[in-house]
Order: structure tokens, then sequence, then C-alpha cells
């Protein structure tokens, strides 16, 4: 009678188990195990450091408009309900350790995009350059598509799994202070286009005369079939 | 004469036993229908009755209203002493049943056992089959889960596409305007009272014919059937080849019976009984419902239909092969009923066998369904990721976020619907992309309205990083590159 | 016991023992006439109830739909795609939970609304909502719709099952009760 099934009374809506429901929820953009994924790694000490875990949650729950982090709290329409989004938090929080000197999460100061300019320059342009080894930030598109605070979170964080240094680590031999994450981030922030706000959630036509109705589909359909 | 001799004929005066068994246990069949070919009507046989015992034992316990019915097959599988056993063996009774009663039928159709004059056994065998399949449909929906509540709203749907009166067919087939309420004492009704009794009526006529008509013997290659001299040739055959049923032919059945009963006890111990799956609430949506083993072959032509043929094939195929079986023995009356000899039959079975086969299989995979949480779920390969630009990874990001891979795979994880996005840079050009991006076509849905231009520009920029091996890219069909 | 056997050959035979006609046959022949009549009155007015019984759910004798509410306006933000669930008016006491049905409201703007069904219109299996790529999607056979309902892609007929819909009191109200079909679109 080994075969006995087990009572299966815990509803899968209702699961809150942190590995789980990070890898139903987080790992498609967060990579497996919180590294290696197209966004920002969450299994890093330093992150999980310097983000506070009430900011976490604000994230979790609402998303970040603008950017690919979507809303997953059930208040804004998404799957996870208190809980979860609890038990998210807390696993999240079990990655890190704390870590001397961090920089604070938000700007204190408004930052000077001047001597933002000189410090990309020193410590940024080596990679980050056009045609350099990474690739430019200072892209139209890519500004667009990050907030204030998720450039200054990348200075601070850096990507780890990718190869970028951290605060500590961007100026050989010397961690960037305060004023000067503020500035750089304030430097980039007034690199991005005027006309593209950050703010892509609710584009009623961005692309204006493109047909989007079905009638129109079936016209082009060969040529969407052909490779 | 002893004291128990006299009460056995006392018996056999008064219960007429003797002759009951000489009319039918007993009775002369064709010494070569005592073949290993011809035990499948019995399994057949055995598997209803092992569903009507263990049926009647989970009647027992079940409650079939809405509110009830999944915490009674709860009960039955945990608290119930050995329920969850007599579930799994009513479940592999199922399984079984319609796997041997195939089996039967393809054996009478290579045996030509449906010609003159067994015209109406093969007859009251196809109904045996629709009512078999009627139990279990409803059985499945006995099964009171998540996928019993939406295959009822499929089977709905169906209904609803009757021409003419499919409102009130949905009405009557749920018992009201919508799932609840009487629906599932409905099913309840037609799989415990009606359709069993129709069952057990049929299978007497069924094997009243094999007595009257005597069973098939076993078909020689040019031995042809002809309406004016078969009855006597059969005759002939009785005299001269005949043993009694029971006991010189019954042993293949008994053995394979035998084998059969402990197979379906053993799969049921070892594999156990199937669901409840989810609890039967409509609003959880987060279920992908998918018909029993038996459906799915249908579940698949449904989704691989183009749409003008759908209710076309709904109504009309299961019509025209009801005609068709229902018609087999009278075009086909006599003549060749050997399989040697009749190639066309042999086809038939093979082209039937490998299309329920292959439909059924796609059924079980179905690549045609989106993943639902491919996106949020299936990271993008690493490699994917390595030496990208920001943008290229934002892109990255986006492309995720927008759901892409809920129908496109990369790394060979995610949605099969649409192309897998591994090479896609080999295949398009990035002015290409955006194209398909925005407009869609091709049963890809248009983007445009959910995309601002620059969450296009950095999706196509990770695309366009997606060749392998650095396969070259693809190039515009005017470029000079090409006429190279 | 001879005599046994000869009744047991009788049996084998399948012969009948003939009743020899004591009253005459015309006599018999027209009690059997009016027995069989009766039994077909009889049984037709059994069959009535029978009948009216059995397909009562074939005719639907008023409409099964009935006002119900969403619950109130701040449940639905502008511009987004909400699950609403609403119970069945045509509720039976043992219903339990499968009486709870689902729906999903878009509130376009202002006073804008759209109710869908969760219905897909292909197969009926439940459509989910994706607000990022603002598309239905339906597990089953891969019908995909815009957010407006309008079919997107895959084997649907046509868009979603719109419920009717009013606003008062600061509620959202449905017209809901039937399960939606192709014959029967909300």
């Amino acid at each position: 009678m080994a075969c006995l099934p087990h009572p299966s009374n815990e509803s899968p809506v209702k699961a809150t188990e942190f590995g789980s429901l990070y890898e139903q929820n987080c790992a498609g953009c967060h990579g497996t195990d919180g590294k290696n994924g197209p966004a920002r790694p969450l299994h890093d000490p330093v992150f999980v450091a310097y983000m506070p875990a009430d900011q976490i949650k604000l994230v979790i729950e609402n998303g970040r408009t603008g950017t690919p982090m979507p809303a997953f709290g059930q208040a804004q329409g998404g799957p996870l309900n208190d809980g979860q989004v609890a038990a998210l938090v807390q696993g999240i929080e079990s990655w890190g350790k704390p870590i001397d000197g961090i920089p604070s999460y938000t700007a204190a100061t408004t930052g000077d995009p001047h001597s933002g300019a000189r410090l990309f320059a020193q410590n940024c342009f080596m990679c980050h350059a056009k045609g350099a080894a990474v690739g430019p930030v200072t892209d139209a598109a890519y500004l667009t598509l990050v907030s204030d605070q998720g450039i200054r979170s990348s200075i601070v964080t850096g990507r780890p799994d990718l190869g970028m240094p951290d605060w500590r680590h961007l100026h050989v031999g010397k961690a960037l202070s305060e004023q000067e994450i503020t500035d750089l981030a304030s430097y980039l922030s007034s690199l991005r286009p005027a006309a593209a706000n950050t703010t892509t959630a609710e584009h009623s036509s961005p692309t204006g005369n493109v047909p989007v109705n079905s009638a129109d589909n079936s016209a082009i359909r060969h040529t969407g079939k052909k490779q | 004469m002893n004291t128990a001799r006299k009460i056995a004929l006392w018996l056999d005066d008064r219960l007429h036993l003797t002759a009951l068994f000489t009319a039918t246990a007993g009775h002369e069949v064709p010494a070569n229908s005592g073949s290993w070919f011809y035990v499948f009507g019995s399994g057949t046989l055995l598997c209803f009755v092992i569903q009507v015992i263990t049926g009647a034992c989970l009647a027992f316990v079940y409650i079939p209203s809405t509110n009830e019915a999944y915490t009674s097959l709860e009960y039955l599988n945990h608290a119930q002493f050995l329920g969850w056993y007599l579930r799994a063996v009513h479940v592999w009774g199922s399984n079984f049943m319609v796997a041997i009663m195939t089996m039967h039928m393809i054996q009478v159709f290579l045996f030509g056992a449906y010609k003159y004059p067994r015209e109406l056994t093969w007859v009251s065998g196809v109904f045996l089959l629709l009512f078999t399949l009627g139990m279990a449909f409803t059985g499945q929906v006995l099964r009171f889960d998540q996928d019993a509540y939406w295959g009822l709203s499929i089977g709905a749907s169906i209904t609803g596409r009757i021409p003419l009166i499919g409102a009130q067919m949905v009405h009557l087939l749920l018992a009201g305007p919508i799932i609840a309420g009487e629906t599932l004492s409905r099913f309840f009704t037609f799989h415990v009272f009606l359709i069993p009794g129709l069952i057990i009526a049929l299978i007497s006529m069924h094997l009243r014919l094999v007595l009257t008509k005597g069973i098939n013997e076993y078909p020689k290659p040019g031995d042809k059937v002809r309406r004016e001299t078969y009855d006597a040739k059969y005759k002939e055959i009785i005299k001269t080849q005949g043993v009694p049923f029971v006991p010189d032919a019954i042993g293949k059945d008994l053995i394979f019976s035998g084998l059969l009963l402990i197979a379906i006890l053993t799969c049921a111990a070892i594999f156990g009984p199937k669901g409840p799956l989810g609890v039967p609430d409509p609003t959880i949506v987060d279920t992908s419902p998918r018909p029993d083993f038996y459906f799915l072959s249908i579940f698949a032509a449904l989704a691989l239909l183009p749409a003008w043929m759908e209710v076309l094939i709904l109504f009309g195929a299961p019509l025209v092969v009801l005609s068709l079986l229902l018609g087999l023995p009278f075009f086909d009356n006599t003549g060749e009923k050997s399989a040697r000899t009749r190639p066309v039959a042999v086809l038939i079975v093979i082209v039937t066998v490998l299309v329920l086969g292959v439909l059924t299989y796609m059924g079980e995979t179905s690549p045609w369904s989106p993943h639902m949480t491919a996106w949020s779920e299936n990271p993008i390969p690493v490699a994917y990721l390595r030496h990208r630009t920001p943008l290229q990874l934002r892109g990255a990001a986006f492309l995720q976020n927008k759901q892409c891979r809920n129908c496109h795979a990369l790394g060979g994880v995610g949605g099969e619907r649409g192309p897998a996005l591994d090479d896609v840079a080999t295949r398009l050009t990035a002015d290409e992309m955006v194209r398909q991006i925005i407009q869609g076509g091709g049963n890809m849905p248009a983007y445009g309205k959910k995309l601002s231009p620059a969450e296009v520009e950095a999706i196509v920029s990770f695309m366009q990083t997606l060749r392998p091996n650095y396969r070259p890219a693809a190039l515009v069909s005017t470029n000079p590159e090409i006429r190279k | 016991m001879s005599e046994p056997r000869h009744e047991s050959e009788s049996y084998e035979s399948g012969e009948l023992v003939n009743i020899e006609p004591t009253a005459t046959p015309t006599r018999r022949l027209w009690l059997a006439w009016v027995g069989s009549g009766l039994n077909a009155i009889a049984g037709l007015l059994f069959a009535i109830p029978l009948v009216g019984f059995v397909f009562s759910s074939f005719v639907t004798r008023r409409d099964p739909r009935a006002w119900i509410s969403l619950g109130p306006l701040e449940n639905f933000p502008e511009k987004q795609t909400r699950l609403a669930t609403y119970r069945n008016p045509f509720t039976r006491p043992w219903d339990g939970q499968t009486a709870n049905i689902p729906c999903w409201v878009r509130h376009a703007d202002g006073n804008q609304f759209q109710v869908f069904a969760i219905n897909c219109t292909h197969l009926g299996c439940p459509v989910r909502w994706f607000s990022e790529s603002g598309l239905f999607m339906c597990p089953c056979h891969g019908g995909v719709y815009y957010e407006d309902g309008s079919r997107a892609a895959g084997p649907p007929p046509r868009g979603l099952y719109q419920y009717d819909y009013k606003v008062e009191n600061g509620q959202l109200w449905v017209k809901g009760g039937q399960m939606p079909t192709l014959a029967n679109p909300v």
C-alpha cells in the first residue's frame, strides 16, 4: 500500500513555499536561483543589503511602471496574495547579509549632471562607450526603459553575475561616494530623451498608423508566414 | 441412487439447468474458434462486470451533489478503508475495457465476423461501443474536479454549436442554463442507471445473437461467404468439428480473463486512483483542462481543424463514422472473411489506429496551447545573455514581460504555438521583426498597441543576437550581398 | 423421472404448449385489442409527465438571467482588467463553490466598461488575462483575444462574450446566470 496517495489539502493557489513561488513568478526574468537572468540578480548580498525589505515588497506588489517589472500583488490584478508576497520578500532577504557602508536606497540630495558626466568618463566609459565591450548605457531606448531608481540601483549593485562591479569597485581603489552615485545617476537621467517619458504603461497607440485589428492581419498573413 | 444425486436431479427437474447449460455455455462451437484471437469479447465482458461491482461499491459513498462530490471523492481516497483502491480498480477497469473492446472490434473486423448472418451482432456491438464511450464521458464528469467542470463547459460549448436547437440542447445537457443545480445529478443518473441498463440489455442481445447465429468459424482465405450456402455450411462445421464451448473452447478465454483481472488489479495497486485534481471552483481560472485519454484525439482534432470545418466535422464526422460502422455488415455482407485476402480492411485498421494514435499524442502534448506561466517561470538560457548590451538585456526582460515565451520557446523551453526564437535572427531581419511584432500575422496577435517604440527597439535588439553558432544573420532580399 | 425429461425436451425445441381455444376467437381478439388500446392510452398518460419532467430544461420558460452586482466600482481601476466573481442566480442550495462564476471586467475609461465571460468562444475553457501584453489566452486550444475582447489569434470563431452591464449606486451590475455558448451568447 505504498501507493496510498497523500492528502492534497494545500491548494496550489495558496502555496507559500519560497522556492516554488520564486520559480513560478520570478525565475523567468531574474534567473534560476536569482542569478543570470536579464533582470537584476536578486541572489546578491549587495542588492539585498541595499534595497529595504519594504521597498522590495512594494515593487513586487505594484511593479515598476515603465520597466519590465510587472505588478504581482492581487490588489493590482496580479496573482499573489499578501502571504505569498511576504514569503517572497522573506526568501529574498535570506539571500543577503549586512554590508558596511552601503549607499542609501534613495538619493538624499539632487545630483549634478556635469559632475556625473565627468565621473562617467572616468569610471564607466571603458565598458559602456558605443562599440565598447559591454555597450552603451547612454542609448536613448535603454534610458527610456529604466527608471531613475533603476539607474541608481545598477550603479550601486552592479551586475555581479555578468561581471559589472558594484559601487566599491567602479572606481579603481576607491568606492564611489553617496554624492558621486547621485551625480552619476542624474547625468544618465539627463540623457533620457524628453519626449519618451518612462511611462510606457498606457500608450494608447504608440505606433499611430499601424493597423492592429485582425482583418488587417489577414491581408499580411503571407508575409508573416514566409519564414 | 444416493440422496445428493436425488436432490441434484430434483433441482434440475425444477430449474431445467441441464437444458439451460446445453443451450448456453455448453453450446457447440467450431473447434477452431477456440483461438487466442477469440478471447477479447469475454475479456470486455469481464471488464464490464468489474465496473458494475466497483461502481456499486463507490456509489455507497459517493455523493452526486456539486457541493459534496469532491469531498466525497477525497473521503474515498483518504478516509474510507480501501476506498482509494476501489476507485483505482474502477478507473483502470474502464481503461482496460476501452482497450480490450477496441481489440475485440478490430479482431471481429479483420476476421469478417460481421458478415452474413451476424449483421446484428456487429450492430449491437457498435451501440455497445457508443454506450461505453458515454460511460467514459459521464464518469469523467462524476470525478467532479476542475477538469470535470471545464469538461462540462467544453461539452456545452460543443452542444451549443448544433444548428437551430443549440441553445435548447445546452440547457438539456446541463439541466439548466448553467453548470449548477441538477447538472451533476443528471450525469450521475446517466452513468449509474440509464447507460448501464442499456448496456446490460445490449449485452444480452449481443450474447443471444452469438448463441443463435453461432460464433464465427476461424476464417480461411478463399472460403467465401455466400448467403445461399452459408447456413448449411456452418451447420456442417458444427456437426463435424463442433465442440461444446464449455469446457472445450473456454480455456483460453479463462486464461485471458484471469490475466486481465490480475493486470487491472496490479495497475490499480501501482498507479492508484485518478484524481480528483483541483477543486471544482470555477473562479480558479489558473487551470488547463484536458479530457480523459479516450477523448484526447477529439480534443486534438478541435485544435487542428480550420474554423470553417469545425461544425461540419463535429457533427458530420460522427454521423459519417456511425453510418459507416452501422452500414458495414450490410454493404460488405458476403465474400472473403480472412484478413489475408482483405488488404483494404487491414489498411483501414492501420490508418484508423495511426490517426487516433497521433491525435491522442498531440492531444497529450498540446503544442498549440500557450504555456501560461512560461513568461515568469522559464528563464532565458544563460548563454543568450552573455556579452549583451544593456539595451539587449532590457529587451530580453521585455521579451519575458510581454509573455512572448508563452508561445515561443527559447532553449527548448516555452510555448510551441509559434516558432522557437533561438535562431530568429537567421530568419528575420530587424525590420521584419519590427513588422511582425507590431502587426502580428500568421496567427500571432498584433502587439502595436501594447509596446512603446523603445520596447520594440529593445526586444528587436535582443532578438537580433539570437543566431546560434555565429550563423549569418538574415539579409533583406534586395541586399546585393545575396546576389553574389 | 420420465416426465421432467419430456418437459426439458419441449423447452429445448422451443415449442410452446398449444392452447386450444375455448371461447370464440373474435371475442378473444376483441379483448386483446381493447386491452392494448387501454394500455396505449395509459402509457400515453404516463409518458406526458415523464417527458415533461425530463425535457423541462429543453424549453426555457423565462430568461434565466438576472442583474447581479460585481461589487463597488473602486474594485475596477480605470484602464485595467480585473477578475470578478458573482454568485450564479440560478443556484441551488447544494451547489457550493460551483455556483461562483468568474468574469473579466475591463474598465476602459469613465463609465465605459466591458464585462467578458470567462469562457473562450471556441470551446468554453477559461481564458486568462495577461496585462503586460494586453491579451486573453485560452489554455485549451490556444485562442487569443485582445484587451477589448476581439479575436486576436487561434481557433475562436468570434470575440469574447460580453455581459450586459449597468452602473448603479456606485456598483457594477451584470446580467448573468447563463453559460455563454455560440447559441446563447450571454
